[in-house]
């Protein structure tokens, strides 16, 4: 009797863990465990959410801020206007559409003499591609402003040869060269004199070429006109 | 043998009626599982041996489980794997009967 009532029990019970354990492991493929790797992989997908989160918080709040600034314009107009006016002239010192001043270098580039040939030979002309090379390695070591011959260079200037002169952007500019630059005068400086740069090369022709450092220089604004046709914003979706 | 059946029987009518217990109290079924597992171990035992008693068997059998669960939860909650405790006790109670079933299986299958 008793051992019949225990296998009636031990069944019953055998039956409930069975059901439990199938009703746990689900038999669909999935398990509800993670090993080692995967645990890890888990973890590390969380931090980085929880990371880009933070980023995309700060983002927000700094965004929300402005806006707020903004937005309690009535009352503070002129602290907009002020901000509106600080960016203006900020994106105006980027585009080079405002006098900088501030140290950096002054490169003199003159087309060589020949003391025995009455014409100096073809190496020691400078041409318009030298210029632009010039720009080139200032732009590469960090030149924030850069002006030839009192010319602003900005993001869409071109060179061409015109035969004695050099069109530069349009505008015919003649030898000597005064190549201003502003940036850090001394990293400037060693990059034109020390690296492999066009400099070297110019020298090696025998052009006239002087690179001295300058303490404090102006470069004037760009006076064109910017123009453009065919580019316009895309819409932002956000 | 019986167990056994039992098992087999549970687990079908786990598969057949798909019923799926949520991801978050998995932990808790599991250590569950394992308390109930270690109560059958003990009415084999007990039905082996000739000292079985129900009561005791229905009582351990609900209570192991009911306090695992909360040893899981607690565990959750203080952050100490406390089911570790439980786990360990049960683990060791199954190997214990087991053990004694075998020694009297076999001296059963033996004196016959």
């Amino acid at each position: 009797m008793k051992n019949n009532e225990a296998t009636i029990f031990v069944f019953i019970a055998s039956i409930i863990v069975g059901l439990l354990i199938a009703m746990n492991i689900g038999f669909e493929g999935k398990s509800n465990f993670l090993d080692v790797k995967q645990y890890d992989e888990a973890y590390n997908e969380r931090n980085k959410l929880y990371s880009e989160l933070n980023n995309l918080k700060e983002q927000y709040y700094n965004t929300y801020s402005k806006l707020q600034k903004y937005d309690h314009g009535d009352e503070k107009k002129y602290e907009v206007l002020d901000e509106i006016q600080k960016e203006v002239s900020y994106n105006n010192l980027i585009l080079g559409k405002s006098d900088v001043e501030g140290q950096g270098v002054k490169i003199t580039l003159e087309d060589g003499t020949n003391n025995f040939d009455e014409y100096p030979s073809i190496g020691q002309l400078i041409h318009d591609f030298d210029i632009v090379q010039v720009i080139n390695d200032l732009r590469s070591a960090g030149a924030e402003a850069i002006s030839v011959n009192g010319q602003r260079i900005i993001y869409d200037n071109y060179g061409l040869c015109a035969g004695s002169n050099i069109d530069l952007n349009g505008i015919k500019i003649v030898a000597p060269f005064y190549i201003n630059a502003i940036g850090n005068e001394d990293v400037l400086y060693n990059y034109l004199t020390l690296e492999q740069t066009h400099i070297k090369s110019l020298k090696l022709r025998e052009v006239n070429i002087n690179v001295v450092k300058v303490d404090d220089m102006k470069i004037l604004a760009y006076t064109g006109k910017f123009n453009y046709k065919y580019m316009r914003l895309t819409d932002k979706k956000d | 043998m019986v167990a056994f059946v039992g098992l087999l029987i549970g687990v079908i009518l786990g598969i057949v009626w798909n019923v799926n217990i949520p991801v978050k109290f998995s932990p808790y079924i599991s250590v569950a599982i394992f308390a109930c597992l270690d109560s059958v171990f003990g009415a084999l035992r007990g039905s082996i041996s000739h000292n079985f008693r129900a009561d005791i068997f229905i009582s351990g059998f609900f209570g192991n489980a009911a306090l695992a669960v909360a040893m899981v939860y607690l565990g959750d909650k203080l952050g100490i794997p406390i089911y570790l405790a439980a786990v360990i006790v049960f683990g060791g109670r199954i190997f214990d009967n087991f053990a004694i079933i075998r020694r009297l299986l076999i001296d059963k299958t033996k004196s016959h």
